[in-house]
């Protein structure tokens, strides 16, 4: 389900190029993320094993802001000039 | 009462919490000592739950101080208490949906450069189902995979929130066993729940939570003298 949100997110931006929307984006999937993540069982298990939310949060994230990064710069390459 | 002295291994002291404006937690204050079994009782809302993700850190407490094994924190976090011994066992599970359990396990046992897996599954009645994933588990199974996973670990201060719950009454004596073991092993429990007769089976050491504040009974004989305790929570028929 969080995966769907957030593909969908992702979605929006393709088709919508504006750097504020990606960057508005961008932190509601960062927001969704620390959300998912809190609320995982993951957390505990992980917190079990020594490693910090913050690096889970920075390991979870980084892939999702370059994918949010790739799609605004498809985006803009495809669509930029018709906005 | 709040213990001071340096017999307790693991202190959460005066820990008060607030959920938009509503205290749950006055000033509650739990304890592990080294090789004794702590039992937790309240009714449900009581914060027994929240009093113990305050204490590892889950949720942050109003006010309150952790003090585990010499070191104070203001601002625990469950994965540096962790670094140093602290295993916890949530009532909601602990294993995840997403790896099969031999891969976590295989996690476990790694990052804690521990041997003794297969003697833990075994022990516990679990090697079974190593390979499937955790939501395909009963909830007794799920439970005692939970158990060998803190086997595995040995933890030196192991915290488990309603570990019976989901137990059929006939496994409930085999897993006080194992919990038993591992405390005669030197490990400090603390153990939460409703099951009065099973717990107080277990417990070394009574804990009351009760109106946002704790009351350390002492002992099984000590907390069932204790009348208030009898009457508001075991009841007329007591164990």
């Amino acid at each position: 389900m969080w995966f769907l949100v957030r593909a969908s997110l992702a979605a929006f931006g393709l088709i919508l190029p504006v750097v504020r929307v990606q960057a508005l984006i961008v932190l509601v999937v960062l927001i969704l993320l620390r959300t998912e993540i809190r609320w995982s069982h993951e957390d505990v298990m992980l917190g079990n094993l020594g490693v910090s939310h913050l690096k889970i949060y920075a390991l979870s994230a980084v892939p999702v802001v370059a994918l949010e990064i790739a799609a605004g710069v498809v985006g803009r390459l495809l669509l930029g000039p018709a906005l | 009462m709040t213990p001071g002295s340096n017999e307790y291994l693991f202190l959460a002291d005066s820990i008060g919490k607030s959920f938009w404006g509503k205290k749950v937690l006055k000033s509650a204050t739990m304890w592990a000592r080294p090789g004794v079994i702590t039992v937790l009782f309240g009714l449900n809302g009581s914060g027994k739950t929240t009093l113990i993700r305050c204490a590892l850190g889950l949720l942050r407490a109003d006010h309150g101080m952790v003090r585990y094994d010499g070191r104070s924190y203001l601002r625990p976090r469950l994965h540096r208490l962790a670094r140093r011994g602290v295993f916890f066992v949530p009532d909601r599970g602990l294993l995840s949906r997403r790896l099969r359990l031999d891969r976590q396990l295989r996690v476990v046992a790694e990052r804690f450069e521990a041997s003794n897996a297969k003697e833990r599954l075994e022990r516990l009645g679990v090697s079974h189902v190593l390979s499937r994933a955790a939501h395909t588990l009963s909830g007794g199974e799920r439970k005692r995979m939970e158990l060998a996973m803190a086997g595995i670990r040995k933890p030196r201060c192991l915290i488990l929130d309603e570990p019976l719950t989901e137990i059929e009454p006939k496994d409930r004596g085999f897993v006080n066993g194992v919990l038993r073991e591992m405390s005669a092993d030197g490990c400090a429990i603390i153990v939460t729940g409703h099951d009065v007769d099973d717990l107080m089976a277990l417990a070394d050491d009574v804990i009351w939570v009760v109106g946002g504040t704790t009351h350390g009974l002492g002992t099984t004989e000590e907390a069932k003298a204790h009348h208030q305790f009898r009457r508001e929570y075991i009841g007329p028929r007591g164990t």
